[in-house]
């Protein structure tokens, strides 16, 4: 996967929606949404919602400037998002893999963009 | 960042990440890093902060406190924390400070790798790039059939970009017909009145943040600008009174430190004033001491030469008295029958002895105040102990001992210097006399010159015979058969060492006795050769052997007592069994 050349982080809509994010899990997220967008992800639709694969090797060969190093580092990254309602797992998760939706709150985030 | 007031309008809304011209780049930047670096590019070209130009550079005044309202994302709690960063992006060679920043603040210029990081920032994306991103359609659908229900009339075709914009800035400025070329230079226009940020290449980038009307736009610039002139203006002030502060507090600290340092010395001077003075008590202490301990040895000292000057005194009437008994002695030795003068010469000996030791004691004690003034009794003992004999006494001893006046004068003559000096006594000058006194004499003295030479002739027979027993005794001893010559050799070996060790006949037989007696005892294997004994090596005639014979004895007696069971040894009781040793040892 081509890293992500470009991205634009909206520090107004996390304090408009009064969401706590630290830089890189601000930058992670952006990234997933905008390489949802732009098919970047191949969508898995599920009782209507869309599920997206966010590999962690995806992430870190997307953004490698992040300089994370391992995998876990990315998981991490991806569970504190799940955490803050920001992505939705699918409840399939082990069976078919990291899936996750955006959340309405994210969808908010982004909805400006 | 939850505590941000949803009013507070102050932070960055949006910032760009270029990953790319980081990655071609190959520059190593930290995301808060490349955040700040971002930040500090915006708010310099946004045209709201103060710059210096120097020559081509120009400086930008970038305030930490700025930058940590504006990217409130960072979560970094203090001003420091951002100087830091921006500390570390001059370390990298992304920011220039101005070489006079500790008098001007803040400023910093861009490198040219930082500029290259920005080359490509906020690039509006091409038609074929637009017909890719998300939703566009549909918002651009929505946004013709908005225009569709302003212009009413007009149909407006999807497809022609040209037209929809035509549209849309016609509909924005009230339906007025305009010109492509009034279209240009509406653009041109309101291009100028963005921010740098904003023009990329000839491109017009329209940021949603800055999407207000112009009015709006316009307002909300003179107010923040004003506020930041009003922050500035406030900072200068609050600078300049912490300035003044500082100079003040200097003034101040000036004084206060020469007060402390003076302070510091004349507590050093009192302290070197009180150890002083410790110093000169102790010192006179210490020469007081010493004082006293002077006057005690002075004391002492006069103590002791007292002593000495008694003693000395004694010494020498003990030396008076015995001279004068040995004098009589000789008197009664010359007069007494030839049995008894072995006797009478032995006293005299032993008084010689004491003698002796007691004018030795005296050569000991002048020697030792060596330094000082002799005493003035000292040459009045020096005197009694030897009596200096005037010339008429030399004569009158000389005619007392049967000899002529012509040779005590001569005597005298000859000793005369050693006279003087106190060396020869009346007794030695009586033996000499007795010596020198010829046999044929005045008639006055006639029967004492027949008894005289008499005398003198049968005490060197006695004496003759009893070294030749001596002689006799000692070849028995060596188990040794003599010849004459041999006999006669011993006794003059004899007689030498009786002089040399003022040994007495007597004495020395009775060494050899005691020697015989010595290793005859069974165990001595002592056994000197006949030459060993006459030498001094094995001092022969002259040591006691009595006691190397009781040694003997006694050891003998031990062994024979020992050999008869008598010494009883301390033994262990019969029911007392020793430790015995464990069977592991």
């Amino acid at each position: 996967m081509p890293y992500k050349k470009n991205l634009i982080l909206d520090f107004h809509a996390l304090i408009q929606n009064q969401t706590d994010l630290k830089l890189t899990e601000h930058v992670v997220l952006t990234w997933a949404y905008e390489a949802a967008w732009d098919g970047t992800l191949e969508p898995l639709e599920d009782d209507g919602i869309r599920y997206y694969c966010f590999t962690p090797k995806g992430v870190r060969d997307a953004l490698p400037t992040l300089k994370i190093k391992t995998d876990r580092g990315i998981r991490k990254i991806i569970e504190k998002l799940v955490k803050q309602d920001l992505l939705v797992p699918h409840y399939n998760r082990q069976g078919i893999g990291a899936y996750y939706a955006f959340s309405p709150i994210t969808q908010k985030l982004f909805k400006g963009s | 960042m939850k505590n941000q007031k949803q009013t507070d309008n102050t932070y960055k809304k949006r910032i760009n990440l270029d990953f790319e011209a980081v990655i071609r780049q190959g520059i190593s930047l930290k995301l808060d890093e490349h955040a700040i670096l971002g930040w500090a590019h915006d708010f310099a070209r946004s045209g709201k902060n103060k710059s210096i130009k120097e020559g081509e550079i120009e400086y930008f005044w970038l305030q930490a406190k700025k930058c940590r309202q504006d990217l409130p994302a960072l979560e970094i709690k203090s001003d420091r924390g951002i100087q830091k960063k921006l500390e570390k992006l001059v370390n990298a060679g992304f920011l220039i400070p101005h070489p006079n920043r500790k008098g001007l603040g803040a400023y910093f210029a861009f490198s040219g790798i930082a500029q290259k990081i920005f080359e490509n920032t906020c690039i509006l994306p091409n038609e074929s790039q637009l017909h890719h991103l998300p939703g566009l359609e549909s918002r651009k659908k929505q946004l013709f059939e908005l225009i569709g229900e302003i212009s009413k009339d007009r149909t407006i075709v999807l497809s022609n970009n040209e037209q929809f914009f035509d549209i849309l800035i016609e509909t924005l400025l009230g339906q007025r017909k305009i010109d492509r070329s009034d279209i240009e230079q509406f653009i041109e226009a309101t291009s100028y009145s963005c921010s740098h940020n904003n023009i990329v290449k000839d491109n017009i980038v329209i940021d949603k943040t800055y999407t207000l009307s112009k009015e709006k736009e316009e307002k909300e610039i003179f107010e923040s600008k004003e506020q930041i002139f009003t922050a500035v203006q406030e900072e200068e002030k609050e600078e300049n009174v912490l300035l003044k502060k500082e100079h003040c507090q200097a003034g101040v600290n000036d004084h206060e430190k020469l007060n402390k340092d003076l302070a510091a010395l004349e507590k050093n001077v009192k302290a070197m004033e009180a150890r002083e003075l410790e110093r000169q008590k102790e010192a006179s202490a210490n020469t007081q001491v010493l004082l006293s301990k002077m006057a005690a040895m002075e004391k002492r000292m006069a103590t002791l030469e007292a002593r000495e000057l008694e003693r000395q005194k004694e010494t020498a009437k003990t030396n008076e008295s015995l001279l004068n008994r040995i004098n009589a002695l000789e008197k009664k030795a010359s007069v007494t029958p030839t049995n008894e003068n072995q006797k009478v010469k032995e006293e005299i000996y032993s008084e010689k002895q004491s003698t002796q030791v007691s004018e030795k004691d005296k050569s000991v004690a002048k020697e030792m105040p060596q330094n000082k003034p002799a005493p003035s009794g000292q040459q009045e003992s020096k005197h009694l102990v030897n009596p200096v004999p005037s010339k008429e006494e030399v004569i009158q001893i000389f005619t007392e001992e049967g000899s002529t006046v012509t040779m005590a004068e001569k005597y005298f003559s000859d000793n005369l210097s050693l006279i003087q000096e106190g060396l020869i006594s009346e007794a030695t000058v009586r033996r000499n006399a007795l010596s020198a006194a010829p046999a044929d004499t005045t008639q006055a003295s006639a029967n004492q010159a027949e008894q005289k030479p008499e005398n003198t002739a049968a005490k060197d027979a006695a004496r003759q015979h009893e070294t030749y027993h001596l002689a006799q005794e000692t070849y028995e001893a060596f188990n040794i058969l003599p010849s004459k010559k041999e006999l006669g050799n011993l006794m003059q070996q004899i007689s030498n060492i009786q002089q040399e060790r003022d040994l007495s006949i007597q004495q020395m037989r009775q060494n050899l006795q005691m020697y015989q007696r010595f290793i005859q005892t069974p165990g001595v294997t002592t056994n000197y050769s006949l030459k060993n004994w006459l030498t001094i090596e094995g001092n022969g005639y002259g040591r006691d052997w009595s006691k190397d014979l009781d040694r003997v004895q006694k050891k003998q007696d031990y062994q024979r007592k020992k050999e008869m069971g008598q010494i009883m040894y301390t033994s262990y009781q019969q029911d007392f069994e020793p430790a015995t040793r464990p069977d592991w040892y």
